[in-house]
């Protein structure tokens, strides 16, 4: 890959609260209208990478490129060329919803002319047209994630950057966010995510690095994920605490991989069915079974030996 | 691979007014949904003009002042309208950036457009200079129907009470940097916006006050401000008055500055 089509590259990138490292030496780039994704558990550093891409956290070391420009002394620049959805919202709740998309639109000096049908547009896209004169206080998150996001197209970005798009939603207002998101890179949007839900980062990232402790430790497409770290599905089985130990004793050899977790034992093979069927055989009892296809949380714990989300 | 960088040199981006300006709009547009809230700051010299100016008024000789002899309401007027430009900088230059900051993370959104935060600083102590002006404009009508302008000096009130109200915004911004409870709300008005308000020759002539205590009266930015307006409204304007004009400069210069330096610390970590 040659760097003109990099949108953000990165080398050695840290960020330190003395003495703390939160992101330590990571490297990775991010192409030009693909979906990219920071996969990782809470404390990660996925927040402040993102602080970091978006002009509003100096690197502590290592070196940053957004849009072929320093987002430390061009800041006013790269920020006018990117949209950002922060992990907390912040609307302005002295004003209303639309009104919140116009001072947006002057903050980064869209044209008056332009700046009304985008609105108008925009409301439409995150369905929120009826509520364009309700303050924001009484919406709902679902509605206030939308908003956000609205408010992160205003400027017509060729970034995103969206930090937990829907961390905290039901699973309805997820859904409707994963719909907007998935049309914006249909229209080929950069968009750069970063979420601790691996169902997220399997249906909306073209690529992703998995994050843990600081620091970057594998990246590719979600399927060379599974496919490089786990098996083709995943035999999850409950059973009784007496018997768990026997179960993987006797299965250890017959299967790629085991693992205990405190409620469940995960069997890694090619064909969970079959697998389920030699269990039995063996005469084993379980609470119940299930069998599925391997995940990017397969791929987590994998690697770390610890699942994404406690 | 631990390749340790040196970390940029830290750069502060200057202020620009087509940026700071859009922090203006912006109040303006919310300050259409809080309007009644705006009115109140107005009313409050003018309370204090009528029950002390005229109240308290009635049992007080002529006051000197500057080789004047002023009755007590003309003294005491030019101090309220300093105190106007005072209310504009606490409500607008401290409490609602506060809450901004603090509560509501407006800035934080902010920040992620081509607004910088010299920009935000520089825009908030405009906005609360002219909330300021505003109500030093009325009160200065209202000084003008009830006779207390004494002297054509005073067509220089306004520009005065505007930069007042940007010297006093930017030590309120100041403090808006470094508080970050809600009681240091009370600690503000009860130990610097009070005081200060009462005993910095804006009721009574700073002579009163024993040797020692005159200079640290004198050092503060309301006794500049008021006896600055004293001046011009009453016609005691002499050269002395500009020692008031450079004070209010340099510390609209400085405080700006190091307001922008502590909310930069607050909000880019
Ligand atoms: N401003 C800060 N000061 C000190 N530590 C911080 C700060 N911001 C983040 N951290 C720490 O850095 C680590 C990474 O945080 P963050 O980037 O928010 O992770 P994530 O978004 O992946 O959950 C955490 O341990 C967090 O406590
Ligand atoms: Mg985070």
């Amino acid at each position: 890959m040659t760097t003109s089509d990099a949108l953000i590259s990165a080398r050695s990138l840290t960020k330190r609260f003395d003495p703390f490292v939160a992101v330590d030496g990571i490297d990775f780039e991010v192409r030009r209208g693909e979906a990219f994704g920071f996969l990782g558990p809470n404390g990660a550093g996925k927040t402040s990478t993102m602080r970091m891409i978006a002009c509003i956290s100096p690197p502590s070391g290592g070196e940053l490129r957004v849009i072929g420009m320093d987002p430390v002394t061009q800041a006013s620049e790269v920020k006018a060329r990117i949209g950002v959805v922060p992990q907390m919202d912040n609307l302005d709740i002295e004003l209303t919803v639309r009104e919140n998309l116009e001072m947006y639109a002057r903050y980064f000096d869209v044209p008056r002319e332009v700046a009304g049908p985008r609105i108008d547009d925009l409301l439409d896209f995150v369905q929120l047209t009826e509520r364009s004169s309700s303050k924001v206080e009484p919406l709902s998150g679902g509605m206030k994630r939308r908003l956000t996001i609205a408010r992160s197209l205003i400027n017509d970005p060729d970034l995103i950057l969206l930090d937990e798009p829907t961390t905290g939603l039901d699973p309805q207002a997820r859904h409707l966010v994963w719909d907007r998101l998935y049309r914006l890179k249909q229209r080929g949007v950069t968009l750069v995510i970063t979420t601790h839900y691996m169902d997220e980062a399997e249906q909306l990232c073209d690529r992703l690095v998995v994050m843990d402790k600081a620091k970057i430790v594998t990246e590719g497409s979600p399927r060379d994920l599974i496919n490089r770290y786990s098996t083709r599905e995943v035999l999850e089985v409950r059973i009784d605490d007496e018997v768990r130990e026997k179960l993987i004793a006797a299965m250890q050899g017959s299967v790629d991989k085991v693992e205990s977790l405190p409620d469940r034992v995960l069997l890694y093979t090619e064909n969970g069915d079959a697998t389920l069927a030699s269990i039995h055989e063996q005469g084993f009892e379980t609470v119940s079974a299930l069998v599925r296809r391997a995940t990017l949380e397969d791929v987590f714990l994998t690697i770390t030996g610890r699942s994404l989300v406690e | 691979m631990s390749v340790e960088f040196e970390p940029p040199p830290q750069v502060y981006p200057r202020p620009t007014f087509a940026r700071a300006r859009k922090l203006v709009e912006r109040n303006i547009l919310a300050y259409r949904h809080y309007w009644i809230a705006f009115t109140t700051g107005f009313f409050e010299p003018i309370f204090y003009l009528g029950a002390v100016g005229f109240g308290v008024g009635q049992f007080v000789d002529r006051i000197p002042y500057g080789g004047l002899e002023l009755e007590y309401a003309a003294f005491l007027a030019p101090g309220m309208l300093a105190s106007s430009s005072l209310n504009g900088a606490l409500f607008d230059g401290f409490f609602t950036p506060f809450f901004k900051l603090n509560w509501q993370k407006t800035y934080d959104g902010m920040l992620t457009t081509p607004l910088n935060i010299s920009d935000i600083a520089l825009g908030e102590i405009i906005w609360a200079m002219i909330r300021g002006t505003i109500y030093g404009a009325s009160f200065l009508l209202v000084m003008l129907g009830l006779g207390l302008i004494r002297s054509p000096w005073a067509v220089l009130a306004l520009p005065a009470v505007m930069l007042s109200g940007a010297a006093l915004s930017s030590g309120a911004m100041v403090l808006v940097g470094i508080t970050k409870e809600i009681s240091s709300l009370d600690k503000v008005m009860t130990l610097i916006v009070v005081p200060m308000f009462l005993f910095s020759g804006t009721f009574y002539p700073v002579s009163l006050y024993p040797g020692w205590l005159q200079p640290i009266v004198m050092a503060t930015p309301l006794y500049h401000s008021a006896t600055l307006l004293r001046d011009l409204t009453s016609g005691a304007a002499d050269p002395g008055t500009l020692v008031h004009v450079a004070y209010l400069l340099a510390m609209f210069v400085l405080a700006a500055t190091v307001a922008s330096r502590l909310i930069r610390k607050r909000l880019i970590t």
